[in-house]
């Protein structure tokens, strides 16, 4: 496991080569630092100087194999019928468009993040990394994408907790409620959890 | 109860909203922090409760019972109970039912603050505070709002002003230290003058009168890095973004910086136009500088 440390305010900032690390070594600084552990696509950030911090054992931890990912497991139901760029996403992928859907209900996907916007997903692909890398974000982002809005963009897949404006492309919407301020984790997801998208083909 | 009659731009704030950051929910809470205390010491509340943050215009409203009512701002800021003119950084008390008016002028060196003796509000995720990014906490107050007060206030309390405030003085250099992508500045500066763009609690935008970052920022994008209330980050054109209390929680930008958490409340009495000079430290040099009692 290959990492840099960079001065981040009176904290600082481990940046991983290898963005999958971020999940296991969350898993053991977070029985450190608990939430004031803080969670980048391929970072973490810890409230302690450069100076003060001991990763001696870090790499050790995750490369044994003996740290788990205690992420919980979701299933995902989509109405891909209501997909507004799979059309686009099926050109860039160079697929059909029923291939599209297949490959993105096949994929296992794991939450590398929770950011932008309370409950927002950001989905890292287990495998076929090289397929969804080849999606890109909207030239000119949209000033509303729809509640419940599943995207993909740039290697990712995302789900959009609340209408807002965002740049990645839809590929269909759900039902699910994301984020629950009355709740004491008001987000559904968290960092290290897996997701799998459930849905019917759409005719092209 | 506090019954409001008018409001311009007015928020209810108070604490932040701590320890769900990996939820993707702002920390929030008053943009000065420094004034919010203020006005709720000099009404006897517990520092961190719930107050008034004024962003324009006038602000009226009444109580159905003796309040101690307190206005902590700077600049321009006309205060009337019932006809009773009062003055900024002190406490006075209001009889039930009496209409107190504040009206602030915004560019006047920052936020108006009215503390008002039991003020409370309806906590979401531990804070009332209102979020204006995700919309979380107490909504924009208006006309016709209703505000519950807890327990009356001590007669002691009622004499008490602010002999000394540091919070109604203009800015003219604010301390950061050092982010992950500070050594990538070619050459490293240790001290910016920038010209404040536009102000929001979202954040500040600012333009580097060095010209330091055109070259060496412009169109960097990276993977989402956690983000703070007083992070710097450099925009696709090379300007700076100091984050504020409803800024994100994580970002693509690169950050240069952090103002600390103690100095966030000078970003929000920063004037659109004017300049103001970014410089560096570490937080050695805040421990030592706080422990003199400098900035």
């Amino acid at each position: 496991m290959h990492y840099s440390i960079k001065p981040y305010g009176v904290g600082s900032l481990i940046v991983f080569d290898n963005p999958e690390d971020v999940t296991f070594a969350g898993e053991i600084l977070r029985g450190v630092f608990g939430g004031d552990l803080r969670v980048g696509l391929n970072s973490l950030y810890v409230p302690v100087q450069e100076s003060n911090l001991d990763l001696s054992g870090l790499s050790l931890g995750v490369e044994s194999g003996k740290v788990r990912n205690s992420g919980r497991e979701h299933s995902v139901s989509v109405d891909y019928t209501t997909g507004l760029d799979l059309t686009e996403v099926a050109n860039q992928m160079g697929r059909s468009i029923s291939d599209v859907i297949s490959l993105h209900t096949e994929t296992v996907w794991t939450v590398a993040m929770v950011g932008f916007a309370p409950g927002f997903p950001y989905l890292r692909p287990n495998s076929h990394s090289d397929v969804w890398g080849k999606v890109s974000r909207l030239s000119s982002p949209r000033t509303k994408v729809p509640l419940g809005a599943v995207g993909v963009a740039a290697g990712m897949s995302c789900i959009y907790p609340a209408e807002m404006p965002g740049g990645w492309r839809v590929l269909g919407t759900t039902d699910l409620v994301l984020f629950d301020p009355s709740s004491e984790t008001p987000s559904v997801f968290s960092a290290g959890d897996t997701v799998r998208f459930i849905g019917e083909a759409v005719d092209a | 109860m506090l019954k409001v009659l008018s409001a311009g731009l007015v928020l209810l704030e108070g604490d932040a909203r701590f320890s769900f950051s990996n939820h993707g929910v702002p920390l929030s809470g008053a943009f000065d922090k420094e004034r919010m205390q203020q006005a709720n010491y000099l009404v006897g509340n517990p520092l961190d409760a719930e107050v008034f943050e004024l962003h324009s215009g006038k602000f009226e409203f009444y109580a159905d019972r003796d309040i101690l009512v307190s206005v902590v701002g700077a600049g321009e800021v006309v205060v009337s109970a019932d006809g009773n003119k009062h003055f900024v950084n002190y406490a006075f008390k209001v009889p039930a039912y009496a209409f107190v008016s504040v009206t602030h002028t915004p560019g006047a060196f920052g936020l108006t603050y009215v503390g008002v003796s039991g003020l409370k509000g309806d906590k979401v995720l531990g804070s009332a505070s209102y979020d204006t990014f995700s919309k979380l906490g107490t909504k924009p107050v208006s006309g016709g709002d209703i505000f519950e007060l807890g327990s009356g206030y001590d007669e002691y309390v009622s004499d008490r002003i602010l002999l000394s405030c540091s919070s109604i003085q203009r800015v003219s250099e604010i301390p950061f230290l050092v982010g992950p992508h500070y050594d990538e500045l070619d050459p490293a500066a240790s001290a910016l003058t920038v010209q404040i763009k536009s102000l929001a609690r979202s954040g500040v935008r600012l333009v580097s009168r060095e010209g330091f970052f055109g070259d060496t920022f412009s169109n960097r994008e990276l993977m989402s890095i956690p983000v703070f209330p007083g992070s710097i980050q450099v925009d696709k054109n090379g300007e700076l973004i100091i984050l504020g209390p409803d800024g994100g929680v994580t970002g693509g930008y690169p950050v240069l910086g952090v103002v600390p958490g103690s100095y966030i409340s000078l970003i929000s009495r920063l004037v659109v136009g004017e300049t103001v000079r970014l410089r560096m430290t570490t937080p050695d040099k805040l421990r030592v500088n706080h422990t003199l009692g400098r900035i």
